[in-house]
């Protein structure tokens, strides 16, 4: 029989770095060339089964990359378990904005949040500004999670969501862990809810 | 049998369901049931429809036959034991109790269909009982033959514990099958073993799939009951879930009521296009303190007399005040028919001052009622009176008085309905031409006095039902169901509380057609008041006014002034609606009448006849609330003076109602069609997809006063219909910056169709204090979300215009210059400050140069003119010298109430309110901050100037009325303080310096 726990997860990083269609190729293992910048957030879910019988299902918010949404990310990151913060290593920008980011979320957001960075467009790595050497480094003194995806291949990215998963405590019962996840959940009896997220299990569609 | 049985059930299921197995069981009933079961069985009344869809046969010995097998029937239940499975192979199990409802289709073949009406979650709390049923115990219980027939070899009773779920009750069922009775039970066992096993302590499993099941997510407006008035006008937003951005809160519940909204304003459109029915209704209450009739009383019942003729109120735009936010627009200001009325669309001016006399003769007051209801109360004031007499001798000679006071007409009425309580008594009387469309009349009557028992407190009421006249549109009209209380609350100043207390008892209690004064057992048969069209509440309420006697007398009896609104803000009923203590969503039309209590001939009296010994007070009043569907228009309201017999004077008030014409059948298609459009929301596999355009606006210059309004589009691209609400960024924050307003907050959206959304910048006063102070540019990130889907982002921006209007006094000293030429982050240090505010002092030398023999000057409305921000000269006097003078001196009256904090500083209006002298006042002024002074200065050496002049009216007169008027604005109400200042002895401290 197995066990699942439920985590909140949120995406950041800057507009562009591919933060949408990293989530589209975990949730749907589908790529659009040409995908509309967010304005907004998204809400999926998916679930991950691990060896050891557990599986983890991630709630997962895709957040706006724009400036100007800017002050409304912290909404998102409140109660988050884990974070997966985005750049792009053709745009040695988008690991600075990433770093002001990571900084930020260690300010700000629950103190035992796992932060995880990945470098998205690996299949582009002819236009590489950002070296593998030079992002792992700044991870391992950060204490993140580090690796490198391409959303257009899926390459690295079931790892990486894999590696979160492994990552999160499962000391705490199941469905206590996502209690901040979504306010005004359980109070005993049904859970109302869990309406949208119950039913759908591996093959949530995208919902943006 | 069983397979065709089975293959029902499961039809009802989700492809994510299992069938385990079934189980026929008959429903035990409760106690409550026993009793309308078995009346139904042995007579033929209709009670038992409530529980069947299909016995409708005429009274008679088959159809009694056929109704005992109907009934049991109704008791048939399905037990089934459904198993969910998750996608990563976790089993649920839950036990559905199935009931049938028969179905005849066109052929004339009778289907069953079967509809779940409890769900049991099989967790760890969840138990069964079971016990071997004893006839004999049976019979007790259920004593109609139906059952006696019925028990011929019941086996085992089961009762199913919920367990955990404290809102849902047990449940018995008697089961004949006892081989599936054990398969049952075997799969009942083994899901809960798997629940326990899984189970972590401390945790609830979610048990969400079963939720489109359970029936009652369907809206309420299925319901051929009129829809409780409490929530009929309450904003949705009050009723959604909590909220906010990344936290989407109870997506489920706000779905349904944003639904049940959706589906109410597209009904209500069918209402708006229908023909309205009129019904011309006059109210009276009077409390006659135990007198016998003795005077003409035709003023009260028909408002014909000469005195009255001049005091007709203007008709009012009386509008709801808690109108429908979002969907539901006021449903009074959408109906055409009332739109068209001429005297309402002019009536802009005439709302804000009710007691302007209108010189028109009331032209409706011609038209005589339709119907035309009469409280009394006090009836007999005898010691025998008190223990519930029988005797109608009282009601039989007030119904004479009435009759008479209707003078000729009075052949044209009848009485519908009569209901007594010792005291209190409540007449009913219908146009005989009319008497057919009034049907489904019921009273009621409950006690409040001494524990409830004795009737010398309490309420009686009439409820009945106003069908419109058939026309070619509508064969069968809906009736709309009236409501009418006639109270008599507690008696004495300081008793407010108990009649609080004593209007909610009575509004729970007073039920129609329920078992008694005790109240009807919940599922019993019985109408509360609050299941209406439109309720209608008079009656001596007794709510008297918080003001000091002598400041009362003092405010009624000043001839310059009219004090009846200064004085109702002390009423204790407005003071309770105001704090919702009491007849919360209840409106009243604005009295100009003075209070209809207390006169005593031969007592000592003041000037005006009021009893000496006791505060004259409104006790006598009435109100309404309508519904969204009924229109209510008061048209008078008023005290008849001229009738002296009492204590009290006759209370009366005349209402225009609009009915529309609507077809019931067709009215239930319609809604059947739309909740069959909107209702599976909750379970489509598909996911809402929105679009949000622009997503960005520009509002362009956002002014102080000038509201500004743009739309964004809300479009559903998905295939499924979509629910959408604003959020707040952060739990229990608004969903829109003070300056801003969006509207609907929430809606829904079917596939391929859009909503527009208004969004508004308006600047009031509060609002405008803030952002005097802020940045120029204003943006604000509004967040839309989807029930199941995302957030969407909306980013408005506008520029905002400074203004001196609501900027503090202390920081207009600072400013370098006129508000938008100065920059607001250079502010002149204190030494540099003016010594009052320069926009004030224009205004106030204007005024002295070219305003003061303006006779009515402040008092008289103006249009105000704003050159005060940009430094532009104020204009030169031509022409329509009086026109501007008025508007400089409104300027000026609103600039002083716009100001952050009143002129007299909080926390001294204490104080000035007990300056005993002019010396006292002066020393007062002390401890004003500087500017204040000099403003105070300025404004009442303009005052005392204005009221040396020689004009038509008195100085004296001229004193008392802008000393009325600027008290409420300089000395404003300090929301934090606990007492409120008397409006006199705020005048009287104006007075200290103008007089």
């Amino acid at each position: 029989m197995s066990k699942q726990f439920q985590f909140k997860l949120v995406l950041l990083g800057e507009s562009a770095v591919g933060k949408s269609s990293l989530v589209l190729r975990f949730v749907k293992d589908q790529f659009d060339d040409y995908r509309e910048s967010t304005i907004g957030a998204a809400f999926l879910t998916q679930t991950v089964a691990l060896e050891d019988g557990t599986s983890v299902k991630f709630e997962i918010w895709d957040t706006a990359g724009q400036e100007r949404y800017k002050s409304l990310a912290p909404m998102y990151y409140r109660n988050a378990n884990c974070a997966v913060v985005v750049y792009d290593i053709t745009q040695s920008a988008s690991l600075e904005k990433a770093r002001s980011w990571i900084r930020e979320l260690q300010r700000q957001a629950d103190p035992s949040i796992i932060i995880a960075l990945c470098g998205n467009k690996s299949d582009l790595s002819a236009r590489r500004q950002v070296s593998q050497e030079e992002a792992q480094k700044y991870a391992e003194e950060e204490g993140l999670m580090w690796g490198e995806t391409s959303a257009k291949s899926g390459e690295g990215v079931n790892e990486i969501f894999t590696e979160i998963a492994k990552k999160l405590p499962k000391n705490a019962p199941p469905s206590a862990r996502a209690g901040g996840a979504r306010a005004g959940a359980p109070r005993g009896g049904v859970d109302l809810n869990k309406q949208a997220a119950a039913q759908g299990g591996q093959n949530e569609p995208c919902n943006c | 049998m069983s397979g065709t049985l089975e293959a029902a059930i499961r039809d009802l299921l989700r492809s994510s369901e299992e069938l385990e197995v079934i189980l026929e069981a008959e429903a035990v009933p409760r106690p409550s049931d026993t009793d309308s079961s078995s009346s139904s069985s042995t007579s033929t009344s209709s009670s038992s429809d409530s529980e069947s869809d299909s016995d409708a046969g005429p009274p008679g010995g088959f159809a009694a036959k056929k109704r005992r097998r109907g009934a049991q029937v109704d008791r048939k239940r399905v037990l089934a034991v459904v198993e969910h499975v998750d996608p990563y192979g976790e089993e649920q199990g839950c036990v559905f109790v199935c009931k049938p409802h028969r179905k005849e289709a066109d052929t004339g073949t009778i289907t069953e269909q079967y509809s779940v009406e409890h769900a049991f979650p099989i967790l760890s709390g969840f138990t069964i009982a079971m016990a071997q049923a004893r006839r004999n115990t049976l019979d007790l219980s259920s004593a109609s033959t139906a059952a006696l027939t019925q028990q011929k070899s019941a086996d085992f009773t089961l009762t199913l514990h919920p367990g955990h779920d404290l809102s849902q009750r047990s449940i018995a069922f008697t089961i004949q099958d006892t081989p599936r009775l054990k398969s049952f039970l075997g799969e009942v066992k083994r899901l809960k073993d798997i629940s326990v096993a899984n189970s972590e302590p401390g945790t609830t499993p979610s048990y969400s799939w079963i939720l489109p099941y359970i029936s009652d997510t369907k809206p309420s407006i299925l319901s051929a009951e009129p829809q409780d008035l409490r929530n009929a006008h309450k904003p949705m937003t009050e009723l959604l879930s909590e909220a906010s951005a990344g936290s989407p809160g109870n997506d489920a519940l706000d779905t349904s009521i944003i639904r049940e909204y959706w589906i109410r304003s597209r009904v209500q459109e069918l209402y708006d296009s229908s023909e309205q029915a009129s019904l011309k209704l006059r109210i009276g209450t009077f409390n006659v303190n135990g007198k016998l009739p003795s005077q003409d009383l035709s003023a009260w019942v028909r408002g014909m007399s000469t005195e009255d003729a001049n005091k007709y109120l203007p008709p009012l735009k009386q509008l709801s005040p808690f109108a429908l936010e979002g969907i539901t627009k006021d449903p009074m200001e959408e109906a055409p028919a009332l739109r068209a009325e001429p005297d309402i669309a002019a009536s802009g001016a005439a709302s804000e001052s009710s007691d302007a006399p209108v010189a028109a003769p009331p032209s409706g007051e011609d038209d005589d009622p339709d119907l035309i209801v009469l409280g009394f109360q006090e009836l007999d004031l005898s010691a025998s009176a008190l223990l519930y007499s029988t005797e109608t001798t009282r009601e039989d000679a007030w119904l004479a008085a009435a009759m008479a006071g209707l003078g000729e007409k009075a052949v044209e009425y009848e009485k519908l309905a009569s209901k007594q309580l010792v005291g209190m008594l409540l007449l009913v009387l219908a146009k005989r031409t009319l008497k057919d469309c009034f049907t489904a009349v019921q009273t009621a009557s409950v006690g409040a006095g001494l524990m409830g028992l004795m009737g010398n407190k309490g309420a009686v009421g009439v409820r009945l039902a106003f069908a419109p006249r058939a026309t070619g549109a509508a064969r069968t009209p809906r009736p709309a169901t009236l409501t009418f209380v006639n109270a008599h609350l507690a008696a004495f100043d300081e008793q407010v509380e108990r009649r609080n207390a004593d209007f909610h008892d009575i509004a729970r209690r007073l039920v129609f057609g329920g078992a008694g004064a005790a109240g009807p057992a919940p599922g019993a048969p019985g109408a509360h008041i609050w299941q209406s069209d439109a309720l209608f509440w008079l009656g001596d309420l007794n709510y008297r006014n918080e003001l000091p006697d002598a400041d009362v007398r003092a405010l009624l009896a000043d001839d310059a002034v009219d004090n009846v609104p200064a004085l109702l803000e002390f009423d204790q009923l407005n003071i309770a609606r105001r704090t919702d203590r009491a007849f919360a969503n209840f409106i009243e039309h604005p009295i100009s009448h003075l209070p209809s209590y207390r006169f005593s001939p031969g007592a000592l009296c003041d000037n005006l006849g009021y009893d000496l010994k006791r505060k004259p007070a409104w006790t006598d009043r009435i109100l309404y609330i309508p519904s969204v569907t009924a229109g209510v228009q008061q048209r008078t309201y008023r005290c008849h003076k001229e009738i002296t017999m009492s204590d009290h004077r006759p209370v009366s008030a005349t209402f225009d109602l609009r009915i529309p014409t609507i077809d019931g059948p067709q009215l239930e298609a319609r809604v059947q069609g739309l909740w069959k459009a909107v209702s599976h929301i909750e379970d489509a596999e598909d996911i809402p997809r929105v679009s949000v355009e622009p997503a960005a606006i520009d509002l362009g210059k956002i002014e102080y006063n000038h509201p500004t309004r743009r739309s964004v589009v809300v479009r559903n691209t998905g295939r499924v219909p979509l629910a959408y609400r604003f959020v707040a960024h952060a739990p229990r924050g608004p969903i829109c910056p003070s300056w801003l307003h969006a509207d609907p907050p929430a809606g829904l959206v079917r596939p391929g169709e859009h909503e527009e959304i208004a969004l508004t910048a308006s600047v009031d006063a509060r609002a405008a204090a803030e952002l005097n102070t802020g940045p120029a540019r204003l943006e604000a990130t509004l967040v839309l979300h989807v029930a199941r889907g995302k957030d969407s982002f909306l980013v408005v921006s506008g520029d905002y215009v400074r203004t001196c209007f609501a900027t503090s006094i202390q920081r207009l000293v600072r400013l370098p210059g006129p508000i938008r030429t100065a920059d607001p982050g250079r502010l002149l240090p204190d030494d540099q400050a003016a010594t009052a505010p320069r926009e004030v002092m224009r205004l106030v030398s204007w005024l002295m140069s070219h305003g003061t023999d303006v006779d009515d000057l402040f008092l008289a409305p103006g249009a105000p003119a704003q050159a005060l921000d940009t430094g532009a000269e104020l204009p030169e006097p031509g022409a329509a010298r009086r026109a501007l003078a008025l508007s400089v001196a409104a300027c000026l009256l609103q600039l002083l109430a716009a100001l952050p904090e009143p002129l007299v500083p909080p926390h001294l209006q204490h104080a000035c309110a007990e300056a005993a002298d002019r010396e006292a006042a002066f020393e007062l002024l002390n401890g004003f901050p500087g500017a204040n002074v000099n403003v105070w200065i300025a404004l009442t050496s303009l005052l005392h100037f204005l009221c040396q002049q020689e004009t038509g009216t008195p100085g004296a007169v001229r004193v008392r009325q802008l000393a009325a008027k600027f008290a409420p604005v300089l000395l404003r109400d300090d929301p934090a303080s606990a007492k409120a200042i008397s409006p006199l002895a705020k005048r009287r401290f104006i007075m200290h310096f103008v007089a």
